[in-house]
């Protein structure tokens, strides 16, 4: 049965993040983390052998959050522009892309966080915090699953904090 | 919620509207809003509140409803429509129990919710709070005991007026015409489910009063276009003034 709940975390900087997740104590399979070619001296390129590489002054983050997950994804999504994620959700992105058929209008992300019960209102300042060079920091699981992952996440520097159940 | 989120001034806000938190001063509300996590939760959302009932919960946006239901010849009753402001379960706030009560989602939500033990903690803590608690429980008990004497003693077409009239902010400026506010784009069946009704006699009522045009009833959407005709249906000529969500 498909997970419905989340729990999502906005973190104006990457260390923030970065943080949260290294002392994040929960199941890793629902965590990920989502950020914007528009946070500051950030990009991404392709290195040798299709692997991707961060480059910039938050590449290091970039490096210690994809070496702890096993997907990385950078994908263009107008109009939020070069998305990058590590984790639970850079997979469906990267599946979403090799499926035909399109994300109902929205972009991937938007999509993929409707799926798991954010309302349209709140993908939309979701969508809005990634543009403003925020950082996300998602956890989908059960409803104890991300109550216990809030609890983690409020120990940290998240600006928002927020729990979507279906 | 700290009150550096995006969310907290529009929660404050909110909570200032709401008859239970309105009295309450600023600096209490925000400590308040700050030992509570924000929810979202999808519209048609049903949970028995056995699995609700540890944690308190303050309604920011949407509607919640508050029924019971009869599983063998599944009829249901619809007891609190719950909307922006408003908390629950109070109940289980006051005696620390379960009740038999459904809660259903009527479209996406958004809420504040703390454990319930925090919640009466506070409560103890502030006797302001408790203040405002009292009024707002009689309201609550007067719904309750309205929809009572309603079942008892009126009609379907009293009952149905009086549901409407319940839900009208009379306004001078626009005459004899109003909107129901919080039942306004609810199916016939949940309005058959507030007034113990079912959902085709509701809507042949309806039909009746459009026809009538004492409603203008389209796409959901509900006006009232003869109040004084519709609570001379209600059986009891003086509409309700005092503004509330049930």
């Amino acid at each position: 049965m498909a997970v419905e709940n989340c729990c999502i975390a906005v973190f104006d900087q990457l260390p923030g993040a970065r943080a949260a997740v290294q002392a994040f104590g929960g199941d890793d399979g629902g965590l990920s983390v989502v950020g914007c070619a528009r946070m500051p001296g950030v990009g991404a390129c392709c290195g040798g052998g299709g692997c991707l590489r961060f480059v910039g002054d938050g590449a290091d983050c970039w490096h210690v959050l994809q070496a702890r997950f096993p997907a990385t994804a950078l994908i263009s999504m107008p109009p939020l522009g070069m998305v990058m994620a590590v984790g639970a959700l850079a997979e469906r992105f990267a599946q979403a892309t090799r499926t035909v058929g399109g994300a109902g209008g929205g972009t991937l992300l938007g999509e993929a966080l409707y799926r798991l019960s954010v309302p349209r209102e709140s993908i939309a300042r979701y969508e809005a915090a990634l543009r403003a060079a925020r950082c996300l920091v998602v956890i989908e699981g059960s409803e104890a699953c991300v109550a216990d992952a809030h609890d983690q996440m409020a120990r940290g520097r998240a600006t928002d904090l927020a729990i979507h159940l279906g | 919620m700290k009150p550096d989120s995006p969310y907290f001034a529009e929660t404050l806000n909110c909570l200032k509207s709401s008859p239970l938190f309105a009295s309450l001063d600023d600096a209490l509300l925000t400590d308040m809003i700050g030992r509570c996590r924000r929810e979202t939760w999808k519209r048609r959302r049903l949970l028995p509140m056995e699995e609700t009932w540890r944690r308190f919960h303050i309604l920011l946006s949407g509607r919640v409803r508050l029924s019971r239901s009869n599983e063998e010849t599944g009829r249901v009753i619809t007891l609190f429509l719950l909307g922006p402001g408003d908390p629950f379960c109070l109940f289980s706030l006051l005696d620390g129990k379960p009740h038999e009560v459904m809660l259903e989602t009527l479209d996406d939500v958004s809420l504040l919710s703390l454990p319930m033990e925090q919640a009466r903690q506070w409560l103890y803590d502030h006797p302001e709070f408790n203040r405002a608690l009292l009024p707002y429980l009689g309201e609550k008990m007067a719904s309750l005991a309205g929809l009572a004497a309603d079942l008892a003693l009126h009609d379907t077409e009293a009952r149905l007026a009086r549901l409407i009239l319940r839900h009208v902010d009379p306004s001078p400026s626009r005459g004899d015409h109003a909107t129901p506010r919080l039942i306004n784009d609810l199916s016939h069946e949940s309005l058959a489910d507030m007034i113990g009704s079912v959902r085709v006699v509701v809507n042949r009522q309806l039909q009746h009063w459009k026809q009538e045009g004492i409603i203008d009833a389209h796409r959901g959407h509900l006006e009232v276009e003869a109040l004084q005709e519709l609570a001379k249906r209600a059986e009891e000529l003086p509409l309700k003034t005092t503004p509330t969500s049930h």
